[in-house]
């Protein structure tokens, strides 16, 4: 499949429809950690998602991801329902739209800082040494992830997530193990990429302070949006505490 | 990318190099011995061939009465070519070597067919084998070779002791296998001359020369059609010769030909048995390997997977490793194995047989190595496809949450100390089924193969000492010609008691099926042997029965010469050695096909009594029991390079199983260990979990490898009958022992060497990073 049966219909105003999705786990589907989730996400916004452990954060970013099934629902992209690709659309997906920011960053430990940009690199697009100057490591592409601490690990990361050109870049907690110093100076980062407007970032946390930073803030209990707005005057990230 | 996920592989590969060199030694050792025993099978193989050829050896050996003009005309006359030769067997001994043995004199008129093959020396005078001359240490030009003639000339038999200096050496392609007798050359003109002198001597007359031919007694026959050639021959000395024909043989009843055709046979055996096995556990060990590599780089293969790396680029990087692996194990493998095992083979071969060197060159099959190689390489590649394939199909999201192993340490505080060591131990094999599996059955294997090794020799030991110490409970045996032996051997001190017995080869059929075999006939009610025959019955070997298909009150036809009888069977047993038919009763059969023998009771059997039954004229042959069972393990020997083959191979596959299993589990692990020692708990109590674990595994695979092995022994040795023994299966309690013992305590090696390794964990290193 090639990437225009994916996405891009002539029109597409870069907005994503997620409707009555749901992700269920358990034998009997007891474990309800998405449940019916209607939502839709625009182009240029920077959103935070709030809720607290085991609400069902992780499970709407990777049903968004295309890293896992969905139950019931469906995510729309431009006109093509993801949940309904197969996986190696899926996989093609994965490749080309999305990009992805782990609480772990997940580096390959055998690759360099570099090569670990260069494994998500598109042909004909960015070039990884150019996502590495963007997250301000370019003197540090040579060294290994061992040799990088927490927070130029997660930037290089970024830079992995970046380097593709995502329509939507997903981070799963991308604070949760750094020192707030370092947090901040990640979010700062994640805000620059989109200096452009031209990305949906969609960053998960269960730190409250910082949904303040946020376009638009949601949150999430029990599998389920309780809260959705868009913040008119998000504070800038020297002012906050996170 | 691609060049990113080159880089990956080779990283990745020394990463996990230890890990991944069992993986090499176990396909290094499966293709060493397969391209080893294949090539040393072509080798084998294209020497005697090349060996049969230029010496161009007979079709069809007649024993005839003598060889006149009209005989010779005969023979031209059917087209095939033809040779004539005297042939005489006799004894012969060695003055400087103190040695005797039966010796086949062969005297050419020509040489063309089944032409001698000279390696040193000169063909005119005495040429011996050069493995006889090797073993006794003689010397060209000085040593001498002795033996004795009987001659007819002029209406009377005369004898004759002659001695000839040797000349040469040689091998002769009929006669390859000097264990049982020594071939001797005698040129044509060497041999008138010293029976002349010896004629002149005894008249006490100066030189003459008053025979100048000789009596040839053999006719050689090259030709494609055995049975018209064979038919016409027969007709012909029917009706139209002066001369008699007494018996015609083919290669099929020419020891040496038959010797070394089924050693070729067991070369090619030889290619399937170790190979395999070792083929099998490699496969094993592969797949456990890769298995264990993608579980360990789960969390990659989730990160690789979600930024959308397709399956098929993941698959084919880890499959890559095994591939690698097996091209590397197979190439240095298949360099080692030709250059190393078809020497050790023609070291034994050279032991048994004469072969030319010039005719044993090394024949690398190319296209068979090549295909050894790319076939293990592919199999490598194909194992490492089915580990992989099963987290492979996971989603990413199940691939990138934290494995099992982290949880499992929850909640050990509960448990007591000792019960605590041995239930994580269970419970770690349980986690892991298809690694315990693996180990299990390498551990098994190991064991069977140990079992196997020790087991063969228990065999041979047990099948030897069955027919001579059982069976046949003589201390010396001997054949003799004269019947003046009898009346000496009075002579031999400590004799107590002696019975004759006479041997014929004959051929039996039954069932429509003919065999070539002994005939004994011992006396009734013999003291000698616990096959006990009584007038009018007939006694045979349980391996001829089964072969033949011939159970008790079974008629079977015997023939020797034109003599043929109808015997009913009367009683079957087990026999190794001595494997034949067993009567005391005289059929009438002709005296000049009997070989006559003694068996002697005699106490403290002495070199020098051997020594003196041999200086008895008329004696053939003079064997005390254990120089009889010394020369037949000589003729096994190759059984015997097997057998430390298997030892060896066995001991190094347990240690790669081994010392595989344990980086396994410590690989694993690290992080458990890390945590472990965190939490206080001591190095024994660690390494008592991993030693349990480990024991349990052997346990079970010890167990199951014990009842592996006797059928493994069986289907060895049924793959490498020989001629010279009938295999009595037996594996003796005290192998079982020592295999368990060798089990033991390579288990208990790998695991100190495991030992040092688990002191060696860093508890902050291993903790440090979720990776
Ligand atoms: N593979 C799974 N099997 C069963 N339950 C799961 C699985 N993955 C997640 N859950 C459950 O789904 C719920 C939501 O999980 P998750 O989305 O990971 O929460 P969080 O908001 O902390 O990221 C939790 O209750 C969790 O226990
Ligand atoms: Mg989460």
């Amino acid at each position: 499949m090639k990437k225009e049966e994916l996405i891009f219909d002539e029109n597409y105003d870069g907005a994503v429809t997620i409707s009555h999705l749901s992700k269920y786990y358990g034998e009997n589907n007891e474990v309800k950690a998405l449940d019916n989730v209607t939502l839709q996400l625009f182009k240029g916004q920077f959103v935070v998602i709030l809720g607290a452990s085991g609400s069902g954060k992780s499970t709407l970013l990777n049903l968004l991801g295309g890293m896992d099934t969905v139950t019931e629902g469906s995510i729309n992209i431009a006109g093509v329902d993801i949940t309904k690709l197969s996986e190696k659309t899926k996989t093609k997906y994965r490749r080309e739209v999305v990009g992805f920011v782990f609480q772990f960053y997940n580096l390959m430990p055998n690759l360099t800082a570099l090569e670990n940009v260069e494994l998500s690199e598109l042909p004909g697009g960015m070039k990884s040494e150019e996502a590495l100057k963007l997250v301000g490591l370019e003197n540090r592409k040579n060294n290994f992830p061992s040799e990088l601490s927490g927070g130029e690990q997660q930037r290089v990361s970024i830079a992995r997530a970046i380097v593709k050109n995502p329509t939507m870049l997903l981070c799963d907690e991308p604070t949760g193990a750094l020192d707030s110093k370092t947090g901040k100076k990640i979010i700062k980062l994640l805000q620059d990429i989109n200096i452009n407007k031209d990305k949906i970032i969609i960053v998960v946390t269960h730190n409250s302070n910082l949904a303040k930073v946020a376009d638009r803030v949601i949150k999430i209990s029990d599998g389920k949006i309780f809260f959705d707005e868009i913040q008119e005057n998000p504070l800038s990230i020297e002012e906050i505490d996170i | 990318m691609n060049r990113v996920f080159k880089k990956l592989t080779i990283r990745t590969f020394f990463s996990n190099f230890k890990q991944f060199l069992s993986v090499i030694l176990i396909v290094f050792m499966a293709s060493m011995l397969l391209s080893g025993f294949i090539t040393n099978y072509y080798m084998f193989d294209n020497a005697i061939t090349t060996y049969f050829n230029k010496t161009n050896l007979a079709d069809l050996w007649f024993y005839v009465e003598g060889v006149d003009e009209n005989d010779e005309q005969f023979f031209s006359n059917l087209g095939v070519e033809y040779e004539k030769r005297l042939y005489i067997e006799t004894k012969a001994g060695i003055p400087s070597g103190l040695a005797s043995n039966n010796a086949k004199i062969y005297i050419y008129d020509e040489g063309k067919i089944s032409n001698p093959y000279i390696e040193t020396g000169q063909w005119w005078g005495c040429v011996i084998d050069k493995n006889v001359y090797s073993n006794n240490n003689l010397q060209l030009g000085i040593d001498e070779i002795q033996f004795t003639v009987s001659y007819e000339y002029l209406g009377q038999n005369f004898e004759f002791d002659l001695s000839f200096v040797i000349t040469g050496t040689m091998s002769l392609d009929e006669c390859a296998d000097s264990f049982s007798s020594w071939p001797i050359l005698i040129s044509k003109e060497a041999f008138l001359t010293k029976v002349n002198t010896a004629i002149c001597e005894m008249l006490g007359i100066d030189y003459q020369e008053f025979i100048q031919e000789l009596p040839y007694n053999q006719i050689l026959v090259k030709t494609e059609d055995l049975e018209a050639t064979v038919s016409a021959v027969q007709e012909y000395y029917q009706t139209s010769s002066q001369n008699e024909l007494y018996y015609s043989f083919d290669r099929t009843s020419i020891e040496s030909v038959v010797l070394l055709n089924s050693e070729i046979d067991q070369s090619r055996k030889m290619i399937y048995v170790f190979p395999i096995i070792f083929l099998f556990v490699s496969i094993l060990i592969i797949l456990t390997t890769i298995n264990q590599l993608v579980l360990q780089e789960r969390q990659r293969i989730g990160t690789l997977k979600s930024i959308g790396i397709p399956d098929k680029k993941i698959m084919r990087h880890y499959s890559k490793f095994g591939a690698l692996l097996c091209a590397i194990g197979s190439v240095l493998g298949v360099i080692f194995g030709i250059a190393i095992i078809p020497s050790i083979m023609f070291i034994k071969y050279n032991l048994v047989y004469s072969i030319p060197d010039d005719y044993v060159v090394l024949t690398i099959p190319y296209l068979y190595i090549l295909l050894v190689i790319f076939g293990i390489t592919l199999l490598g590649y194909l194992v490492s496809v089915c580990a992989c394939h099963s987290i492979l199909h996971k989603k990413p999201v199940d691939l990138l949450r934290f494995n099992v192993s982290s949880s499992r340490i929850k909640g050990t505080g509960r448990l007591k100390k000792l019960p605590f060591t041995l239930k994580m131990a269970i419970r770690n094999i349980r986690i892991k089924p298809i690694r315990t599996i693996m180990a299990t059955i390498g551990i098994a294997g190991c064991m069977a193969l140990l079992l196997c090794g020790f087991g063969i020799g228990d065999t041979l030991d047990y099948s030897i000492s069955y027919d001579f110490g059982r069976n046949f409970h003589y201390d010396i045996t001997t054949t003799y010609t004269d019947d003046m032996f009898e009346y000496n051997l009075y002579q031999l001190p400590g004799m107590t008691y002696y019975e004759k017995y006479e041997k014929m080869y004959v051929s039996v059929s039954a069932n429509n099926s003919v065999k070539n075999t002994n005939l004994f006939k011992i006396e009734e009610q013999s003291l000698m042997t616990d096959i006990y025959v009584l007038s009018g019955e007939t006694v045979i070997s349980k391996s001829i029965a089964d072969e033949m298909e011939i159970s008790r009150g079974d008629k079977i036809t015997i023939t020797l010469g034109s003599k043929m009888i109808e015997l009913e069977v009367t009683k079957i047993v087990t026999t190794s050695v001595m494997n034949g038919i067993f009567i005391c009763d005289d059929y009438g059969f002709d005296e000049s096909y009997k070989t006559l023998g003694m068996w002697i009771e005699c106490s403290d059997v002495t070199d020098e009594k051997i020594d003196f039954i041999n200086s008895i004229n008329g004696t053939n042959t003079g064997y005390s029991m254990s120089q009889y069972i010394d020369n037949i393990n000589t003729k096994i020997s190759s059984i015997n390079i097997m057998t430390n083959t298997l030892k060896i191979f066995a001991i190094a596959l347990a240690i790669v199983v081994l010392l595989n299993l344990i980086l396994l589990i410590l690989k694993e692990r690290v992080r458990e260990i890390a945590t472990l020692k965190v939490l206080g708990r001591n190095q024994k109590s660690i390494m008592l979990t991993l030693l349990f674990e480990i024991l349990i595994m052997s346990i079970c695979g010890s167990i199951i490898g014990m009842i592996l092995g006797y059928p493994l022994l069986v289907l060895v040795l049924s793959i490498n009958k020989v001629e010279v023994l009938n295999y009595l299966y037996k594996i003796n309690f005290i192998s079982y022992i020592l295999s368990i013992l060798i089990v033991g305590l390579t288990i208990l090696v790998v695991t100190l060497l495991s030992y040092n390794k688990v002191k060696k964990i860093n508890m902050i290193e291993s903790l440090k990073s979720v990776e």
